[in-house]
């Protein structure tokens, strides 16, 4: 059995929660750890923290909502934004997540995919990739959360990763991410293709229905979802009554 | 229940989780840095994370390995936690070959790539998945058949079927969940990372 993981994704600027739409125009929405203690209890299966202003100020805030939420939440958490080397690494870890994914830093410099991998282990070690369509009909990889390009083929670049010894990959639609529009199918179902590591699809859920797509069309391990539950439209509970529904298997 | 839990400080990933899953039951945690501390524990407990060698190397350059054997001999309460499961193993084959404790025979191996239907697995394993126990042996721990969360590239395959207590199902495959050998456990999946049947399992272990 293998069971679809659902995911919720929180994104952070400072001691905040906060939404974009594709990366852009940032809202907040309230406290990190209350968003995250009320999915804990409503029975989400894992949840992702991201910075999404570490990588381009270099700093990380991530620590302290790291810390308060490993004395209420028992289940696992994903942080990322920033994490530029095993020091970044290993203090994340110490704060309470149990994997950390990196992207601006591991495309900068590759080679910090096989470090962390030797030292944190592959299952600890997430890639995260912010994917764009560009004119040339290819997808780009993104870097400084969406903003800026780097002219790799996200399906080079995810192959590459995990090569070098990512677990996982965070997948992330830039043009999709925010907008409610539904997933970006085309580039999940070629990303789930081209790696044998499991693969966390992003960006554009807005209703039940772009649940079961984007898992029975895709082949994705997980869902990671944020406007959809933190503005209250959505809750896990029912996601999850509607996949059993639907003959998706999920955890109870 | 005994009211207190020894964990042994193993630097490398995530032992906060562990040490809060613990707080949250209210039980009193000795953090152990001094390998002397293991003999005056009645509930140890090794929560390794990341590759096999590196964790022997560990416990055997900080003196940890030996004391952690008089424990055992001693038969009191150890629970090994994913790598603190496999180390229990006579070997395992995660980067080079590397002997483990041996209290439970058999090896350590990675998952394989393909089920029996020729399906390919996705490996790590990174899924909540429901343990169901083993008919042939009595079980000790009160939380039932329920799912817990894994992550893991190699598992276990110990010799006897009678030192496995529990197992779990992956795309078809069979894996070794929750071994017991004497008073000596170990478990695959992440207890403190599964929810309130995480705990409970937790607090099934304080109450052997």
């Amino acid at each position: 059995m293998k069971n679809i993981r659902l995911i919720s994704r929180l994104d952070v600027k400072g001691p905040n929660l906060i939404k974009t739409i594709r990366f852009e125009g940032l809202r907040k929405v309230g406290n990190p750890n209350d968003f995250a203690l009320k999915y804990f209890n409503d029975g989400v299966d894992e949840i992702i923290f991201i910075d999404i202003v570490a990588s381009l100020y270099q700093r990380n805030n991530l620590d302290t909502i790291l810390k308060n939420a490993a004395k209420n939440i028992f289940v696992p958490i994903t942080a990322g934004g920033g994490i530029r080397n095993i020091d970044d690494a290993q203090r994340i870890l110490r704060s309470g997540a149990d994997k950390i994914a990196v992207n601006t830093a591991a495309i900068q410099n590759p080679n910090l995919i096989r470090d962390l991998a030797n030292n944190v282990g592959t299952q600890s070690l997430v890639i995260s990739i912010e994917a764009k369509k560009n004119k040339n009909g290819f997808w780009e990889a993104f870097i400084n959360n969406g903003r800026d390009k780097t002219g790799l083929n996200v399906l080079d670049w995810a192959k590459t990763a995990e090569k070098l010894g990512a677990g996982e990959v965070l997948l992330t639609s830039v043009d999709k991410e925010g907008t409610r529009k539904g997933f970006d199918l085309d580039l999940i179902k070629l990303v789930c293709k081209k790696v044998k590591i499991p693969v966390v699809a992003c960006g554009g859920m807005y209703s039940l229905s772009c649940f079961e797509n984007v898992v029975k069309k895709s082949n994705a391990d997980a869902v990671a979802i944020s406007d959809c539950i933190h503005f209250n439209r959505l809750n896990i509970q029912d996601i999850k009554k509607f996949a059993s529904s639907k003959n998706i298997s999920v955890r109870k | 229940m005994i009211k207190e839990v020894s964990i042994i400080n193993y630097p490398y990933g995530n032992i906060l989780s562990l040490i809060r899953a613990f707080d949250y039951l209210k039980i009193k945690i000795n953090l152990i840095d001094n390998p002397r501390e293991i003999k005056k524990s009645n509930r140890l407990i090794f929560p390794g994370v990341g590759t096999f060698p590196k964790a022997i190397n560990f416990l055997k350059n900080n003196n940890f390995f030996k004391e952690m054997q008089e424990y055992f001999y001693l038969n009191k309460p150890y629970l090994g936690i994913c790598l603190g499961m496999q180390v229990l193993l006579d070997n395992s084959e995660e980067l080079e070959k590397t002997p483990g404790f041996g209290i439970v025979k058999g090896n350590v191996i990675k998952l394989p790539n393909k089920n029996n239907s020729n399906k390919i697995i996705k490996i790590p394993h990174i899924n909540w998945n429901l343990i169901f126990y083993n008919k042939r042996v009595n079980h000790v721990f009160n939380v039932g058949c329920k799912y817990m969360y894994f992550v893991h590239s190699y598992y276990a395959i110990p010799n006897e079927k009678n030192d496995i207590l529990a197992y779990t199902d992956y795309e078809d495959i069979k894996i070794c969940a929750l071994i017991k050998k004497r008073n000596i456990i170990g478990c695959q999946f992440h207890p403190e990372k599964s929810g309130k049947d995480g705990l409970k399992f937790l607090k099934d272990f304080m109450t052997l």
